[in-house]
């Protein structure tokens, strides 16, 4: 097929209009008009004048005390159960808004802990201490192009960052803060890695390919091999997430193309014992899988109806919970069992499941809920998050998260628990639980 | 009409200028590309920035504001006038368009466009598209999946 990005790059010939002048006449014809000038007292402009100034100067106070740099308190002491959440009640509250991030800067998508920090990696790279402040490190790495990394992960000589750069793309270092790239494959073979995931002897990434899924494989991180789906297990399908279990890996998605219904797309799961040899099993019809994680003792899988891609009304509206998205556990990875469905905020008319993570005390799903706007045109979405220590049980968590750090956040798009720490990302920012509160220095 | 001067960027006219001068024409040609009508393209996007500067400075970031504003415009004529595939440009006027791409693109859905247009033209990822268009991520990668494959056959139709 032809090399698309220079067919695409075909339209930079086409000259656009100049509507400058335009624009502003329909921003002016419109516009409010400016309140009336009203003339006060001389009293009362000279009390609001003074008034002001013992604000202006409060506040000021305030800010330079605020100025010096703030000490953590002590770590607090991990639950004995491994993970950094003891029960349901602990993630309604908690919740910092992660600083130093930018929105100016593209993407949060994946956050690892490493080392004594933390690194998150998406449009850029940021590393921290303590997982509430960050700092930028750079650029993605060799291009000034839009690179975007996708997903994080610790192997090979250090960390291993997969994502895109107008084709698949690979990048590793050894402290989060120096960067390699060893892969940037070909545009028309692999267009996007999205996940990967390291096991004892092999690092395996997955994404999209010309046919269907792509999977790559590398012993230390530097050097990739694509695999060969000579059984067709990949072919017509997107895989969006893999993680190491036990011994082997799992990868979750979907599988069905071609046709406008939704419902000829079926949620996948693929299993292997070594990364190298795959086996597809199909679990339930008219959803996709987004994310699947280890969760007691075996796994748990989130997936939302399938996407129908075709037309203006490319969601059918449902009103069904167990017809807006499911999730699923498994033992082994072979046997699926569909657990209860969380409770989502009625009315809606799409949910999307993106994240999941044991994070201790259960299992935290994030996500987002979906109205369409006036006209059925515009789509809203909002935030989504719910918590369940047995799968059977949800617990809505969303209003934990500050919004007004975020007002425009819209979907979350992925969790991470850590030792110590939970992570709940959206697309411009970031959500982290377990972090001491800061403290003030004496001053 | 003459070309009014660009204003100064700390203002928030000013803002949203200097938004209108990076961004404009790319914008504008993924709405066409989106949409297959030029008329829809400047529409959209003008109302967008015609909103943004309403705003007067309450945008926290108005290039993506503007980006989702005028795709949501978009779809809002394109459902209006129930147009998905293109006729081309009206008789008598004078665009050039890569047609062989253009006349692919419009098989495949509206959504699948702008996704196949911000991916390959723009080299946006697949989180920053869903951000723009108003979708999520998993659709995005399910209309480039799908998308590549219905443009690939429709290229290989239109080349024949």
């Amino acid at each position: 097929m032809t090399d698309l990005r220079e067919r695409f790059d075909e339209y930079r010939q086409v000259e656009a209009p100049d509507l400058w002048d335009r624009i502003e006449e329909m921003a002016a014809a419109t516009a409010l008009q400016p309140p009336p000038i009203r003339r006060r007292r001389p009293l009362v402009v000279a009390l609001t004048a003074f008034l002001s100034v013992l604000l202006v100067g409060f506040a000021l106070y305030l800010l330079r005390a605020d100025a010096e740099p703030l000490a953590p308190a002590d770590e607090p002491a991990p639950p004995a159960n491994g993970g950094p959440v003891s029960t349901a009640a602990d993630l309604l509250d908690g919740w910092q808004a992660a600083e130093g991030i930018g929105r100016a800067l593209r993407e949060a998508n994946d956050v690892v802990a490493f080392e004594d920090g933390f690194v998150l990696a998406g449009g850029a790279v940021w590393v921290s201490d303590d997982g509430v402040r960050w700092e930028w490190v750079r650029r993605l790495p060799l291009t000034d192009s839009h690179g975007y990394i996708e997903a994080i992960t610790v192997g090979g000589p250090g960390l291993v960052a997969v994502g895109g750069d107008f084709g698949a793309a690979v990048s590793v270092s050894p402290d989060g803060r120096a960067w390699t790239r060893v892969v940037h494959g070909d545009y028309e073979a692999v267009d996007v890695m999205y996940d990967v995931a390291a096991g004892e002897d092999l690092i395996v990434a997955i994404g999209s390919g010309s046919e269907g899924a792509a999977l790559w494989t590398s012993p230390d991180g530097a050097t990739w091999t694509q695999l060969d789906d000579d059984a067709g297990v990949f072919h017509d399908a997107f895989v969006s997430s893999v993680t190491r279990f036990r011994s082997g890996f799992v990868a979750a998605g979907g599988v069905g193309t071609g046709s406008c219904a939704g419902l000829e797309a079926s949620a996948a799961v693929w299993t292997s014992p070594d990364g190298l040899a795959w086996t597809r099993t199909l679990i339930a019809t008219g959803m996709t899988l987004d994310d699947v994680a280890a969760w007691d003792e075996g796994l748990l899988a989130i997936g939302s109806a399938a996407d129908t891609g075709c037309g203006p009304d490319y969601l059918q509206p449902k009103t069904r919970n167990d017809d807006l998205a499911g999730v699923w556990a498994s033992p082994d990875g072979v046997a699926w069992e569909r657990l209860s469905t969380p409770d989502f905020p009625a009315p809606v008319d799409a949910v999307w499941l993106r994240g999941a993570a044991d994070v201790g005390a259960g299992v935290l799903v994030v996500g987002g809920t979906m109205r369409f706007g006036p006209g059925d045109v515009g789509e809203e979405w909002v935030p989504f998050a719910s918590f369940s220590g047995d799968g059977a049980t949800w617990t809505d968590v969303t209003s934990s998260f500050d919004r007004s750090a975020f007002p425009e956040a819209g979907w979350l798009s992925g969790v991470v628990a850590t030792e110590s720490r939970v992570f709940v990302n959206w697309y411009g920012g970031l959500w982290v639980w377990g972090a001491p509160p800061p403290v003030a220095t004496g001053s | 009409m003459t070309r009014s001067e660009p204003t100064q960027r700390s203002t928030p006219h000013g803002q949203v200028e200097a938004v209108y001068r990076e961004h404009f024409a790319h914008l504008w040609r993924a709405l066409l590309a989106y949409s297959g009508d030029p008329d829809i393209a400047s529409d959209a996007a003008a109302e967008a920035f015609a909103q943004a500067l309403r705003r007067d400075g309450d945008l926290r970031t108005p290039e993506r504001w503007v980006w989702k504003a005028a795709f949501r415009i978009a779809a809002g004529m394109l459902k209006e006038r129930s147009r998905f595939v293109a006729l081309g440009p009206a008789p008598g006027a004078e665009w050039p368009v890569p047609f062989e791409l253009h006349d692919a693109l419009m098989q495949v859905s509206p959504r699948q466009r702008a996704a196949l247009f911000l991916h390959y033209y723009g080299g946006y990822s697949p989180g920053e598209i869903a951000e723009l268009i108003g979708s999520t991520p998993s659709a995005v990668r399910v209309h480039l999946f799908r998308g590549r494959k219905r443009l690939s056959r429709s290229m290989a139709e239109v080349s024949r």
